[in-house]
């Protein structure tokens, strides 16, 4: 199958040099995948070039046969792809209901944006439940659920979330990677960046090590989980070394 | 006890016209982290465009508040485009003093040329009249200029919470990250959010025509009157404003009347000083970026 995302030797970076140094990604559609790196590796920049929010100074980002590079952050959300940022991206002193309209912005059809958000309520009912309260008083579990929704309001291809359990108990976690999954059950495409290796690899169907902007390797995400040297770096106790020498350049194929 | 009262009518009728003014100042700081040390001579260049339309066509200043708000939108709107823009984002919050503030001395520099630098009062047919009810005098341009003021907060908290355009400005307030990563133009609506502040400003400066004698310096008691509002309402909360307003007006007009207006204009200072002692983020201020 095509991938429907292609990064092609990727600099990006803020300035003062690149971040990204030359990333090369594939990501098929349907599946949820999942970046893994230490602090710094560019995970999130990674996100933030294929949204738009950063344009790469070398390499393209490829939207199915379609070159993103020089397309504006809402021409890329036009096409269907949809980036929440880390940490809590609602708007905390509007309501849910408010948020979900934000979700339709760039959509012209008030009735098409209507209906979406009425298939977003399906989907995560907790918006239906709290749709006057503002954003900002629900927990932070509640919080991640309404911006899963909102997302569904631009009917996206892909979804790229960036450390979507971050400052979540163990139960709101395992609630959005059940989400996360359920995304995917519908055929839309998940790249998600997670600190929470174990977690974050158990709910994907391929995983992607990225260290000192580079993508070292890539696999399953079962296969990346059961890696000894992946494990010791990533699964366990935080560590910023290189990985191993012997790991191939470009990973394994997907 | 009757001069108490009177006071606190006076204070409340002022109020809505402060609160005018102010909501533009805190609008404008919310959606882009830039005081604006302009806002003041905006309301007198206002009150000086009124004065003229009054002067020249005999177009009464209440019946001129759209022309001059119009026109006060787009004046705003190019300011933020030539002088704003350019800044560079990181740097914005500061450098912007020094050019709002720039822009504040040129069209002090505009007025003085233009009006000179006596002072003007707009003089209508009913700036002096007057109700009594129950024995205490209610002017009734100050009586308009509340409904009106209270009338225009009414619709500038429409447009902000029943629009599109509002809720993109509101998004931005609250998280500009977020906002843009759902197709919100963040330097369009700052452009029409710094528009929408001037207008309120025009629409205030027309009434403050009609309340106080002004010359082209009023612009420096009115920004330092208008950032104490705003700081003791919390920077970026209309409501915070609008409650900032009513307490810096009523209590400096019971003073007036009840000690001596020689203290009055020291009144809000104090109350102001308290209340960042207290409370160092102003009444409605909060930590992450909120409400407007």
């Amino acid at each position: 199958m095509a991938p429907i995302l292609t990064l092609d030797s990727v600099f990006a970076g803020y300035g003062a040099g690149d971040i990204l140094k030359g990333v090369d990604l594939q990501v098929e559609p349907g599946t949820v995948t999942c970046l893994i790196g230490p602090n710094g590796a560019g995970k999130s920049t990674v996100l933030k070039t294929i949204s738009g929010l950063l344009r790469p100074s070398r390499g393209s980002v490829m939207f199915g046969d379609r070159e993103l590079n020089r397309l504006s952050p809402k021409a890329r959300l036009l096409l269907g792809i949809v980036h929440v940022p880390q940490e809590r991206s609602l708007f905390p002193a509007m309501s849910v209901w408010d948020n979900l309209l934000m979700g339709g912005y760039v959509i012209a059809d008030h009735k098409a944006v209507q209906e979406r958000i009425a298939h977003a309520v399906e989907v995560f009912p907790i918006c239906a439940e709290r749709a006057r309260e503002h954003a900002g008083s629900l927990s932070g579990g509640e919080q991640k659920q309404v911006e899963l929704a909102r997302t569904l309001v631009l009917d996206p291809s892909l979804i790229l979330l960036d450390e979507p359990s971050i400052g979540l108990d163990p139960k709101a976690r395992r609630q959005v990677f059940d989400s996360i999954r359920s995304l995917a059950a519908m055929g839309r495409t998940v790249l998600l960046v997670e600190q929470n290796a174990r977690s974050g690899l158990a709910a994907s169907d391929f995983g992607a090590v990225l260290e000192s902007g580079v993508v070292r390797l890539v696999a399953t995400g079962a296969n990346l989980l059961n890696d000894p040297e992946v494990a010791r770096l990533y699964l366990g106790a935080a560590h910023n070394s290189v990985l191993h020498a012997t790991a191939p350049a470009n990973g394994s194929s997907q | 006890m009757h001069a108490f009262i009177q006071g606190l009518i006076l204070g409340l009728l002022t109020a809505g016209v402060y609160a005018l003014m102010a909501s533009g100042q805190t609008l404008i700081f919310g959606i882009m982290n830039v005081i604006n040390l302009a806002q003041g001579a905006m309301v007198i260049l206002s009150a000086y465009i009124s004065y003229q339309l009054f002067k020249s066509f005999g177009i009464d200043p209440f019946l001129a508040i759209p022309i001059v708000t119009v026109g006060m939108f787009v004046i705003g709107v190019a300011v933020q485009l030539l002088f704003l823009r350019p800044l560079k984002r990181e740097d914005r919050a500061e450098l912007s003093l020094l050019v709002t503030f720039a822009i504040a001395l040129l069209i002090e520099g505009i007025m003085s040329i233009t009006w000179k630098t006596n002072y003007r009062s707009i003089n209508t047919s009913y700036a002096n009249s007057s109700w009594t009810v129950f024995g205490y005098q209610i002017t009734l341009v100050r009586l308009w200029a509340c409904v009106l003021s209270l009338v225009a907060l009414g619709l500038l908290y429409v447009l902000l919470n029943k629009t599109r355009f509002g809720r993109a400005v509101r998004a931005t307030v609250q998280n500009p990250e977020s906002a843009r990563l759902l197709g919100v133009e963040s330097d369009r609506v700052a452009a029409l959010g710094f528009g929408l502040g001037s207008a309120t400003a025009a629409a205030a400066g027309s009434v403050y025509g009609l309340l106080y004698a002004f010359y082209p310096g009023s612009h420096y008691d009115l920004i330092s009157l208008l950032l104490s509002i705003v700081v003791l309402g919390g920077l970026g909360s209309i409501g915070g404003a609008m409650v900032g307003a009513v307490v810096v007006s009523t209590s400096s007009a019971i003073v007036a009347s009840t000690i001596s207006p020689a203290w009055s204009a020291m009144t809000f200072f104090v109350i102001l000083i308290v209340v960042l002692v207290v409370r160092p983020r102003g009444l409605f201020g909060s930590t992450a970026r909120g409400a407007i």
